[in-house]
């Protein structure tokens, strides 16, 4: 039972040992989570999460556990695959599977005994049972025998990376639909009951309504859902066009009434058809023409001017010559007046000899004053009058008012795609208002600058730090020690609190601004340029160091004559980096105060101006590039 | 023994990493002009011996007496003064393979300059000179301004002796400095070292790795065996009995032309 092979350091065995259990753990949470998601909360009427009774959790601990021996004992687990570590056999051969099993139960048996004979360095009872042994492998021995996929890695690899989708699509709500969704152009209707309106009578509703776009269509529809038996359904329906930027006339036919007709004189009997005209747009009509048509006649009737929400009433002798006998109203068919909306300017009536019926129409629609100013969105009180030109009384019904607006989203691509350089050279009068002369150009060179000041200073300060920040320099005593870790946490510190973050203390600080971002800039750079020449320092080739100590040299000497001439040329690549990342960084710190051309992409994309953001999107995305570019290019250069 | 230039009593380095005894109670001395040869097994204390010697690394115990003064218990600062005269040749060269050959070279003066020119690397132009000739006699003079990791080892280890002569050294501590050279590349690096301890009258401390080097070149050898003299003498003192004994049983000399 002597166990000579070179024992395996406890602590690797350990740390493989955790990587493997840290693998089921994160599957217990997994299967915890999917049971709450799809079984309790369907299955069980109760809200609230799946929590483990006191005796559940060592149940999935000794699970966790016994999976990552399992793992461990059938197969080369992910754990030992990092740590490079394989299950032999004593005679140095594949361990059979009847001793990887036996491995895996006496483990299991023996968890708790498991640290006394670790500590105490008596073989260990799974290993001298099973015969097998943990050590490590040589690196050569990694390529898989087998198809890749069907190895414990291959299969592991697949489950846990289909696992982390379907886990993370439901923890990070993923949801496709709603990418399309939000690409649909979205209606709104808005409903107003009428209980009853009697033969010839007129009534009149307000709309509360949305002004969603600079220009925009309302429709109004009498009874959409057919309640009431009319005679003529299919001129229920008006609209209106409202356009913020032109104030025009709208001919509409208000009502189309026969006077002295009488259903029992039957056919051929003359009457007079009155037809009203209204004008409700707000500026003025005219001269124009308006056509009474029924079957192959034509009656027409000029009308010289007609101001604005102002009606004209023209009355046309007409015959009665088939029944039911249809008379079309035509405002302006010449088409000579520049209207709001030319397509509602026909109206019809329906003359039955045999039977009396309602007949539901919308007369006019006017709108309250619009506010150029406000802009879209703004709030609009439609007007609508519905009148009955029918024969009979109708009963309770609904107006309908309803208007579609196309998708933001859409809008919001088609602006970005259709980018507006108005301001690039000429301050936005938005902030000139504010007493700031910002133009794209103006600001992006402020960021440019931004981004190199931070970057001409923070290399300044990390480059003498960081020599404080490296082992070989410092390791003397415990004083450099001391400094050194001091240095180090700073540095570790501060690079892992984000620009942005640092942006936000700074425009507390100091007040909004580019000062603040120039500071954020610097900290940040400062940290990880720190770091990135400390570990730079680390890396030099000890030798030189020692030629010039044994020289004759001090340790400042040795800084000067063998350190740096080693680290110069990283030291430049490095900061050519960062000047990279801090040009990406100036273009948005401004979301929290930093300054800089942020200023007017957050502006313009709070306002929805979406064809300035594509300007400035435009601008920033060729500075970010030819900077990429030329310290790319300087970069290759210096190695 | 007043009359030793270099004195070495009961030297014993411990590194207190691993406990490893690397040199245990070494005693001898060297007169001024010698070429002694150190010799001995991979792990001996060679290059122990002879950091310590320069002090790179701290002696555990012991005395090293150089020209009458006692090195072991000097201030950092004093030290500094000590080792400008001693030069240092190194298996690795330990140039910076950034930098041209001739401020390779220009760093042996460090130890002459006031700290605030070395900063600012404002060499002389006298140094400058000095760095040219020194080249030219190691035949690196059209080489002076060329990177030191484009040269080829052989020139690489003559730009460590160019930048040793800088220093106008007396002693010149060399850590195995052709093992990693080819045969004839190495003789002529040897016959550099041999030059200077005959015509500058520089005293030579090597340790090689082939006893025929050590034959060839020493005016005397000693040998190390885990950290302790097992052997010093003249060359020719060294038979097969004493060869087996430093280099153990199973070792065959072979021979550098
Ligand atoms: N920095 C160190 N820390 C701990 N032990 C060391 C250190 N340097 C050397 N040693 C040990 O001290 C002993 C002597 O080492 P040294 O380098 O002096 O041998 P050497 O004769 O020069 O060998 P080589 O011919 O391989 O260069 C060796 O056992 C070595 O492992
Ligand atoms: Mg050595």
């Amino acid at each position: 039972m002597a166990d000579s092979s070179p024992a395996l350091p406890l602590k690797t065995r350990l740390l493989s040992f955790f990587l493997d259990w840290l693998v089921w753990g994160y599957v217990a949470y997994g299967v915890m989570y999917l049971l709450n998601h799809y079984w309790y909360t369907v299955h069980v009427d109760w809200y609230g999460t799946l929590t483990l009774p006191a005796w559940g959790w060592p149940l999935v601990v000794a699970g966790t556990l016994e999976m990552a021996a399992l793992c461990r004992a059938l197969g080369r687990s992910l754990g030992q695959r990092v740590w490079g570590l394989n299950v032999v056999s004593v005679s140095g051969a594949r361990p059979r599977l009847g001793q990887r099993l036996r491995r895996a139960v006496v483990w299991s048996l023996t968890v708790p005994v498991q640290p006394a004979f670790a500590v105490l360095r008596r073989p260990l009872l799974h290993e001298v049972l099973s015969g097998t042994r943990l050590v490590p492998a040589p690196r050569a021995s990694g390529t898989p025998a087998r198809a890749a996929l069907l190895t414990q890695w291959g299969v592991m690899s697949v489950f846990l990376a289909v696992f982390t989708i379907w886990l993370g699509w439901l923890i990070a709500e993923v949801n496709v639909p709603v990418l399309f969704e939000r690409l649909r152009p979205v209606s709104t209707t808005r409903d107003a009951r009428v209980p009853a309106l009697r033969s010839g009578e007129a009534t009149t509703l307000r709309v509360p309504a949305t002004l969603a776009e600079a220009r925009q269509v309302f429709t109004v529809t009498a009874d959409p859902q057919g309640r009431v038996a009319e005679s003529d359904t299919v001129n229920n329906t008006q609209r209106i066009t409202l356009d913020l930027n032109a104030s025009r006339p709208d001919l509409v036919i208000e009502a189309i009434i026969p006077r002295s007709w009488d259903r029992s004189r039957g056919l051929g009997q003359p009457f007079e058809v009155e037809v009203v005209v209204r004008n409700q747009g707000p500026a003025d009509a005219g001269p124009f023409m308006v056509r009474l048509q029924t079957g192959e006649t034509a009656y027409d009737a000029g009308v010289s001017a007609l101001p604005g929400r102002e009606a004209v009433s023209i009355s046309y002798p007409v015959v009665l010559t088939t029944s039911p006998q249809v008379f079309t109203a035509i405002a302006d068919v010449g088409n000579e007046v520049a209207e709001s909306d030319a397509t509602n300017n026909a109206q019809r009536l329906t003359l039955d000899l045999a039977t009396a019926g309602p007949d539901l129409v919308i007369s006019s629609i006017t709108h309250s004053p619009l506010n150029p100013d406000l802009g879209r969105g703004q709030p609009v009180t439609l007007t609508v009058v519905v009148r009955n030109q029918g024969t009979a009384d109708a009963g309770p019904f609904v107006v309908r008012t309803g208007w579609t607006e196309t998708s933001r989203v859409v809008e919001m691509w088609r602006e970005l795609g259709n980018p507006d350089f108005e301001y690039f050279l000429q301050p936005d009068p938005v902030f000139v208002r504010r007493g700031l002369s910002h133009s794209i150009l103006n600001l992006m060179v402020v960021t440019i600058f931004m981004a190199l000041l931070a970057t001409v200073l923070g290399a300044l300060f990390a480059f003498p730090v960081s020599f404080a920040g490296a082992r070989n320099i410092m390791g003397f005593n415990a004083a450099g020690w001391a400094v050194y870790g001091l240095v180090r946490g700073f540095f570790n510190v501060f690079r892992s609190i984000e620009t942005i973050l640092w942006a936000s203390v700074f425009a507390v600080w100091v007040g909004w601004g580019t000062f603040a971002g120039v500071l954020a800039l610097t900290i940040h750079t400062i940290a990880a340029l720190g770091k990135l020449y400390s570990e730079q320092v680390e890396s030099i080739d000890p030798g030189p160091l020692e030629a010039v100590l044994a020289v004759g040299g001090s340790r400042w000497e040795v800084i000067r004559h063998a350190v740096i001439p080693q680290v110069i040329p990283s030291f430049w690549a490095f900061t050519l980096y960062r000047w990279d990342i801090n040009v990406r960084m100036s273009t948005i710190i401004a979301l929290v105060g930093g300054g800089g051309i942020g200023d007017m992409l957050f502006l313009y994309k709070d306002e929805g101006m979406w064809g300035k953001v594509g300007a400035v999107v435009i601008c920033i995305v060729v500075v970010v590039w030819l900077m990429d570019y030329i310290s790319g290019r300087l970069r290759e250069r210096i190695t | 023994m007043t009359d030793a230039y270099l004195r070495i009593e009961d030297l014993t380095k411990v590194y207190e990493r691993g406990q490893v005894v690397a040199l245990r109670d070494l005693s001898f001395t060297v007169a001024k002009g010698e070429f002694l040869v150190v010799i001995g097994l991979s792990g001996s204390g060679k290059s122990t011996l002879l950091r310590c010697i320069n002090r790179l690394i701290e002696p555990t115990r012991g005395k090293i007496v150089l020209d009458g003064v006692e090195i072991t218990g000097l201030s950092p600062s004093r030290m500094r003064r000590v080792r400008r005269r001693i030069g240092m040749i190194f298996q690795q060269f330990n140039l910076i393979r950034r930098s041209t050959v001739i401020a390779n070279t220009l760093t042996g003066r460090l130890g002459y300059m006031p700290t605030w020119k070395a900063m600012i690397g404002l060499f002389s132009q006298d140094d400058r000179e000095r760095a040219l000739e020194n080249l030219a006699r190691v035949g690196l003079r059209e080489k002076a301004y060329v990177r030191a990791d484009e040269l080829s080892g052989g020139q690489q280890q003559r730009v460590g002796i160019a930048r040793a002569l800088m220093q106008d050294p007396e002693l010149l501590l060399a850590d195995e400095p052709v093992s990693a050279l080819d045969p004839a590349t190495s003789h002529s690096i040897m016959q550099y070292l041999e030059w200077m301890n005959r015509e500058r009258g520089v005293t030579v401390l090597a340790s090689l790795h082939f006893l025929s080097l050590a034959r060839r070149y020493g005016t005397r050898i000693i040998a190390l065996k885990d950290g302790q003299l097992v052997f010093d003498g003249p060359p020719k003192l060294i038979d097969n009995a004493k060869f087996k004994e430093i280099y153990g049983e199973d070792a065959e000399e072979v021979e550098v032309r």
